[in-house]
């Protein structure tokens, strides 16, 4: 009898793929900014990562305990072990990696903010005191680096 | 960045309650206007390369030896009377104040403007 091709194997990998790099390519870039749950718990992609290494599963159950029907006993555990290793690193950095050591010496609620001269993208001096009466919103960020 | 263009959706509310948004960054000033230009921001984005404010800020972070050090990613609220009324000093760099947060923010610790609603 010809056995099956295992096409959950693919489907997995497939998946976890489309998990990671979907979060990094659309996620974080172009829904972020509208839906920030999405990035900021990422569950889209956490679903689509767990949806593929159920693939993965099914698949190397697939190609070991119904041989007879079913081909991929090398390739199953191949994809699966390279899913399992992109989920592992997925989350490895939504979450420990992503982690930043605390900031205690950073003004409280109630202080004073340090008052400065900085130039703007146009090259204009910038005074924070100079702007009141207004209030100030200041967003430090990482940038290009 | 990515927090820059969430802001930039609202910019409008934050005008509204009498709020400058500006940025602080490490990068030039020349990478910071290709960025004003490329994401359309319509708020300042300010240069701080030898992280002077970054430092008086106490926000300096080196996130890995050897590479030049950047700013711990922080917001702060500063009222009329320079006083810090509002801050978020993030522990993981993925996650960001929301606008829609800040904005509460400001409803709350700021009096609203005369003549809005």
């Amino acid at each position: 009898m010809q056995r099956r091709y295992n096409w959950a194997a693919w489907l997995g990998l497939g998946f976890g793929v489309l998990g990671v790099v979907g979060y990094f390519a659309w996620v974080i870039l172009a829904i972020g900014p509208r839906v920030p749950t999405l990035r900021d718990t990422a569950l889209v992609n956490l679903a689509l990562v767990g949806l593929g290494l159920g693939c993965s599963l099914i698949a190397i159950r697939r190609a070991y305990g119904r041989a007879a029907s079913h081909r991929g006993r090398v390739l199953a555990p191949l994809l699966g072990a390279l899913n399992l290793g992109l989920a592992g690193l997925f989350v490895l950095m939504l979450f420990p990696f992503s982690t930043l050591p605390a900031a205690p010496e950073a003004p409280q609620v109630g202080e004073a903010a340090p008052d400065f001269i900085l130039t703007d993208h146009a090259g204009n001096a910038f005074q924070l005191a100079a702007q009141r009466p207004k209030n100030v919103l200041l967003v430090f960020y990482r940038g290009h680096w | 960045m990515w927090e820059l263009q969430g802001l930039r959706l609202q910019s409008a509310e934050f005008t509204r309650r009498d709020t400058e948004i500006v940025g602080v960054v490490v990068d030039s000033v020349e990478q910071n206007a290709e960025v004003v230009r490329t994401l359309g921001l319509d708020y300042r984005i300010l240069s701080d390369p030898q992280l002077t404010v970054i430092d008086a800020y106490g926000l300096r972070h080196e996130p890995e030896p050897g590479q030049p050090p950047i700013a711990h990613p922080a917001s702060f609220l500063i009222d009329a009377g320079g006083i810090v009324r509002w801050r978020d000093v993030t522990a993981n760099y993925r996650l960001r104040p929301r606008p829609d947060s800040i904005l509460a923010a400001i409803d709350r610790v700021t009096p609203p403007a005369s003549g809005t609603n």
